[in-house]
């Protein structure tokens, strides 16, 4: 179940969020829980309970005491690795590559608009509910973790794996990204299903994104257009597969 | 002794074509180039080398689809200037063009070294400092000349070769120490340009803030005047027309670069500079966000500056061409790894994320579109460095992390 987190030391502001927030899980009927309305960093950290919560975390940036909103993010980080941060913020304050990449936090929500704060609010709830779903079915989305940074994409959009020149780094292309982890490809075919085919030293194809195989120059097309080699192990696979 | 020659002459085609062919095919050029030359061995005679040599450089051409032409025309225009050196020694040393041991080894060494000097003259030729260059080398070269053009008897031959072989390389050794010393300036004065740009970038902000608050003081007089007569009306109409549009103005020219004081690595942060300055110039709003201070990074920073000068440059100028015009700048520590990430505006054609980052891709024409490349290679001499490249709707965003 989500639980929701506050931290705000304004009095109005704080009261003001808890407010729009009960009223959008009761109107919506959210299997969503209020935990804790806290002033301070340590009311949060200290009312996480790593196995049992996922948070959905609203941040006041300015704490106005000896760590701010960003750190205390990273610390929540720690305790709550899958939860949703969502920062208060104004105009000035606003550190979005920091919030995105540092914190990977989901969003955030500007103070200075008030009229605009409840739709905003539920914006963020519903983004997350919606993330929530995907992430517990295991079959949809995959997630790797390299040294500390963690890498989620649905299997559907993979293209495939390749391995970079240098030892132990692969590079994950699917449609619009292209993203290099430590790796080995021994340890990514364990992961990966049977969907995903090993059909060279430096390839792991995913099966679903092939357009066609080039049997003569040993090449596989996948759906965007890119290419990739096949070895002549990789070919048996292809044959065995029934792909031609 | 075909084997020495071909040796030098393919170490310096391989050398100076480095930008055109990869290390992988390069060995196997060699490799191959070598086995051919040897099972043509036994026939020493002088001819035999020659058509060998040809044959091998059509064989290439066929094989390995090397597109480039200049490796080809290296081949050949390298063997006769190799050739023509030999043969200028031969002639002076006045010893009749015979194979004699140790000499033939000497002057193929020789050779090698002074055409060498030669090409690298030849494609340096303009650099600005030039001149200079020039001087060192051929003052060297003449040294090796005239060493060999003295007939000596043939005694002291031995000798006299070990002391010009010696020579040469201690010749060799001043080039290098020259070029690594002219390395050094050139990266000091670099830094010394970043430094004072940041410097008066840093005045220019000092000026603006000097002014706002000349400007400020006056606005509270006039606002205790309105309110000394409790004139709120009054107060209220010099407000929204004065006072508010002031804060807008404020917050579109806060360039944030008050940042770039948490980092602490001088060559980066002066490039960071320029690059922003370069982009607000282009009209282009530039976002940077720096929550950390950074001491120290695990990379030379020759090719953090070159790294980071390229994501840059290919942000700025697709920001330019885009409506938005923005770039945002994010650099910050996560655990055991520096971050950049860069994002920036840009006309998605609809083009795939692969096709762009393919070489000689460009929206701007023929040869251009080797930056993106440039980073990859780059990049990939790293073990302790990652690149996530993405496209997320009309933004272009590049993530870089060194551990």
């Amino acid at each position: 179940m989500l639980k929701i987190f506050i931290c705000e030391d304004n009095n109005e502001h704080r009261k003001e969020l808890e407010k729009v927030i009960r009223k959008i899980i009761i109107i919506e009927n959210y299997d969503i829980e209020m935990k804790i309305v806290g002033k301070s960093p340590n009311d949060i950290l200290n009312a996480i309970d790593s196995k049992l919560d996922t948070g959905i975390y609203f941040l006041d940036i300015d704490l106005k005491c000896n760590i701010n909103g960003i750190e205390l993010a990273t610390q929540i980080r720690e305790l709550d690795p899958r939860g949703y941060i969502v920062f208060i913020t104004t105009h000035e304050e606003m550190s979005f590559l920091t919030f995105k990449y540092k914190v990977e936090a989901l969003d955030y929500i500007l103070k200075d608009n008030s009229i605009d704060l409840s739709n905003r609010i539920h914006e963020c709830v519903k983004e997350v509910l919606k993330r929530y779903s995907i992430s517990t079915d295991n079959n949809k989305v995959f997630s790797m973790k390299s040294k500390d940074k963690i890498i989620n994409m649905e299997y559907s959009e993979i293209m495939f794996f390749e391995t970079s020149q240098t030892i132990h780094k692969v590079k994950l292309h699917s449609l619009n990204r292209e993203v290099e982890f430590y790796s080995k490809m021994k340890d990514l075919e364990k992961k990966l299903d049977e969907n995903f085919i090993r059909c060279h030293n430096s390839y792991i194809v995913n099966k679903k994104n092939i357009k066609e195989i080039d049997i003569t120059n040993r090449i596989v097309k996948m759906i965007n257009g890119e290419e990739c080699l096949v070895s002549d192990r990789g070919m048996k696979i292809f044959k065995n597969q029934k792909f031609y | 002794m075909e084997v020495l020659k071909f040796v030098i002459i393919y170490l310096q085609v391989i050398y100076f074509s480095k930008n055109s062919i990869s290390n992988k095919d390069k060995s196997i050029l060699f490799i191959i180039g070598v086995s051919i030359l040897i099972l043509f061995l036994p026939f020493k005679e002088y001819n035999l080398f020659f058509i060998t040599y040809i044959f091998l450089v059509i064989v290439y051409y066929f094989m390995f689809d090397i597109k480039n032409k200049k490796f080809i025309r290296n081949l050949i225009l390298f063997y006769i200037l190799f050739e023509i050196i030999c043969f200028l020694q031969h002639f002076y040393l006045k010893i009749t063009y015979e194979k004699i041991g140790e000499i033939e080894m000497f002057i193929n060494i020789q050779s090698g070294i002074i055409s060498f000097i030669i090409i690298s003259l030849w494609k340096r030729r303009k650099e600005k400092n030039n001149i200079f260059f020039c001087k060192y080398a051929l003052l060297g070269v003449a040294i090796a000349i005239i060493i060999s053009f003295n007939n000596i008897s043939e005694n002291y031959l031995n000798y006299f070769i070990l002391i010009s072989i010696l020579l040469n390389l201690i010749m060799c050794y001043f080039v290098i120490l020259y070029f690594i010393e002219r390395d050094l300036t050139r990266e000091k004065i670099k830094e010394i340009e970043s430094l004072s740009k940041y410097c008066s970038s840093l005045e220019d902000l000092n000026r603006n803030t000097r002014g706002f608050k000349h400007d400020f003081i006056n606005i509270l007089a006039t606002m205790s005047e309105y309110f000394n007569k409790s004139d709120f009306i009054g107060l209220t109409k010099y407000f929204d027309k004065n006072i508010l549009p002031l804060g807008k103005e404020i917050n579109s020219q806060s360039l944030r670069l008050g940042l770039l004081e948490k980092i602490h690595i001088y060559e980066i942060k002066g490039i960071l500079l320029n690059k922003v300055i370069k982009a607000k110039e282009k009209g282009i709003n530039v976002f940077i966000d720096i929550p950390d201070e950074i001491d120290k990074i695990n990379i030379d920073l020759i090719s953090l500056g070159r790294i980071i000068g390229i994501v840059m440059d290919n942000a700025i100028e697709a920001a330019e061409e885009s409506t938005e015009k923005i770039v945002l700048i994010g650099i910050f520590q996560k655990d055991s790894g520096i971050n950049f990430v860069i994002e920036n505006s840009f006309v998605n054609n609809g083009v795939y994320l692969y096709e762009m980052l393919k070489e000689g891709f460009s929206t701007k024409g023929e040869n251009r579109g080797v930056g993106l490349t440039i980073l990859s290679q780059l990049l990939k001499k790293y073990d302790n460095a990652t690149i996530d490249t993405l496209i997320e709707g009309n933004k272009f965003i590049q993530h870089i992390v060194i551990y």
